[in-house]
């Protein structure tokens, strides 16, 4: 089956079913590392390689016992001391992501790519004195790749409540501490987001976006509302599957309004969109006289 | 009924994965109660916390050659580390440096061999970050695509007045450094 045929029958207003797990895993693992390949693609062009931090003398664990083990370690020092170690780690990263598009079996890749990546992180964001925290969509989203069958079944639906999880912790924290009740709230998170941009960039559509929201406090605390109801509806994932299709599009869409309103690039974060749009439904366990071959039904809302 | 919930079925697939994760659920509460960012549990508050109102806001500016850079064109990453490196060092010739608090706090002043190891892999020294200006240069020369003589870096204040920021006059010079 070609990924084509796949994503015809995809598009079929029924039930999409497989006989053999694998099979959907190597399919769902294409699309997984086709986005991954993109992104790494896009972190090559922002500057988020380590060839372009190398010999930085910034390092900056910040609070994280993560980031000062893995420091203690001596490794990311070995790396950013050596720019070729640096261009190494990153091209190896680029070919492993492409070593798993290919691949057919994905579990060996998926655990060297994601130690890598996993240091390539750590070293790359206490050098530049940075933390990101929707890094941690790309290891979700991987992590089902390093196992097979009902393994990579379960981890694939976990990876759909940890999104769940992140949107519905986000909306709840507006409320308990008090963001969504406080008066001019986005008007007040838009002048310090953007100071900069109108400073040194004052004549852009961008920056007259910005400011046209700033002198209207009712449309930029509508906005503010939106983004928390839009985040607080993803409570619906953790009780039923039938609304996937709009929560993704609602993720794509809160994803592009972070980018126009805060030029925040939760790029990291579309990788979730996979997970969610193709949720598992329905899982058969092993039959016995097909010990290595599972029964998935993925069911389609259309 | 219950052999439908998530947690049965994980529980029935593999006892390994289902402690693994129960791990991680609760290191995640947990550390989201803590509100501190411990890799890989996240607190995702996303703006949650009430902004106060400010009239006075501050800007890093950036000079090339006495040309002010605007780094805002720049690639995300790629102005995120100018604008966070420059915020460390600022930190850093303040002496204010968390890294180096904590540590004290925690182990005391490193004595021994072993101790200064790993102090100096978690907090940079005096002649490291003298570096730091000339990787800067190389730095935003390969960023911007420009070559670089000279940078100055001021941190300068602004007033809000009829919804445009207005200089108040009061500024620091971060870094002055010719190459």
């Amino acid at each position: 089956m070609t990924i084509n045929d796949w994503f015809r029958q995809a598009k079929k207003p029924s039930y999409w079913i497989t006989e053999d797990s694998p099979v959907d895993a190597q399919f769902l693992g294409k699309l997984v590392y086709a986005g991954l390949i993109l992104l790494l693609i896009y972190r090559w062009y922002s500057g988020r390689i380590l060839m372009d931090l190398a010999l930085s003398p910034v390092i900056e664990p910040e609070v994280d016992n993560t980031f000062w083990l893995v420091l203690a370690s001596g490794i990311p020092e070995i790396l950013i001391q050596s720019p070729i170690l640096c261009i190494i780690t990153d091209v190896m990263l680029l070919a492993l992501a492409c070593l798993g598009y290919i691949r057919s079996d994905r579990v060996k890749v998926t655990w060297i790519f994601l130690v890598l990546f996993f240091i390539q992180t750590i070293t790359l964001e206490a050098y530049s004195s940075s933390h990101s925290k929707t890094v941690i969509c790309i290891f979700i989203t991987l992590l089902p790749f390093c196992f097979r069958n009902q393994k990579w079944v379960r981890l694939w639906e976990f990876a759909r409540y940890y999104l769940a999880f992140m949107m519905v912790n986000s909306a709840i924290s507006k409320l308990y501490y008090g963001g969504l009740f406080t008066r001019d709230q986005m008007t007040n998170i838009l002048v310090s987001q953007h100071t900069d941009l109108q400073i040194l960039a004052p004549d852009t559509l961008h920056t007259g976006f910005i400011q046209h929201l700033i002198s209207s406090p009712q449309l930029s605390n509508s906005l503010y509302i939106l983004a928390f109801l839009m985040q607080l509806i993803f409570i619906t994932a953790f009780f039923t599957k039938k609304i996937d299709k709009i929560l993704s599009v609602l993720l794509i869409s809160f994803v592009i309004g972070t980018y126009f309103l805060m030029r925040i690039y939760n790029l990291d974060l579309l990788m979730m969109v996979l997970p969610l749009w193709f949720s598992i439904v329905y899982f058969n366990p092993v039959y016995t006289h097909q010990r290595e071959k599972t029964t998935i039904i993925i069911k389609r809302f259309t | 009924m219950t052999d439908k919930l998530y947690i049965v079925k994980l529980w029935n697939t593999s006892k390994w994965l289902f402690a693994g994760i129960l791990i991680f659920v609760t290191g995640q509460a947990f550390f989201t109660y803590k509100g501190i960012l411990n890799f890989p549990f996240f607190p995702f508050e996303m703006y949650g916390h009430p902004a106060s109102p400010t009239n006075e806001v501050s800007q890093t500016e950036i000079y090339i050659n006495n040309q002010l850079l605007n780094y805002t064109s720049l690639p995300d990453w790629t102005e995120g580390t100018l604008v966070n490196t420059v915020r460390f060092y600022e930190k850093y010739q303040a002496g204010n440096i968390w890294a180096d608090k904590a540590w004290h706090d925690r182990f005391g002043t490193p004595h021994t061999e072993f101790q200064k190891l790993i102090y100096s892999r978690l907090v940079p020294s005096e002649e490291q970050m003298s570096t730091y200006p000339e990787w800067l240069s190389g730095y935003i020369e390969e960023a911007a695509n420009t070559p670089v003589d000279s940078i100055r870096i001021l941190k300068k204040y602004y007033q809000y007045d009829n919804q445009r920021l207005v200089p108040t006059g009061k500024e620091t010079v971060l870094l002055d450094y010719r190459r």
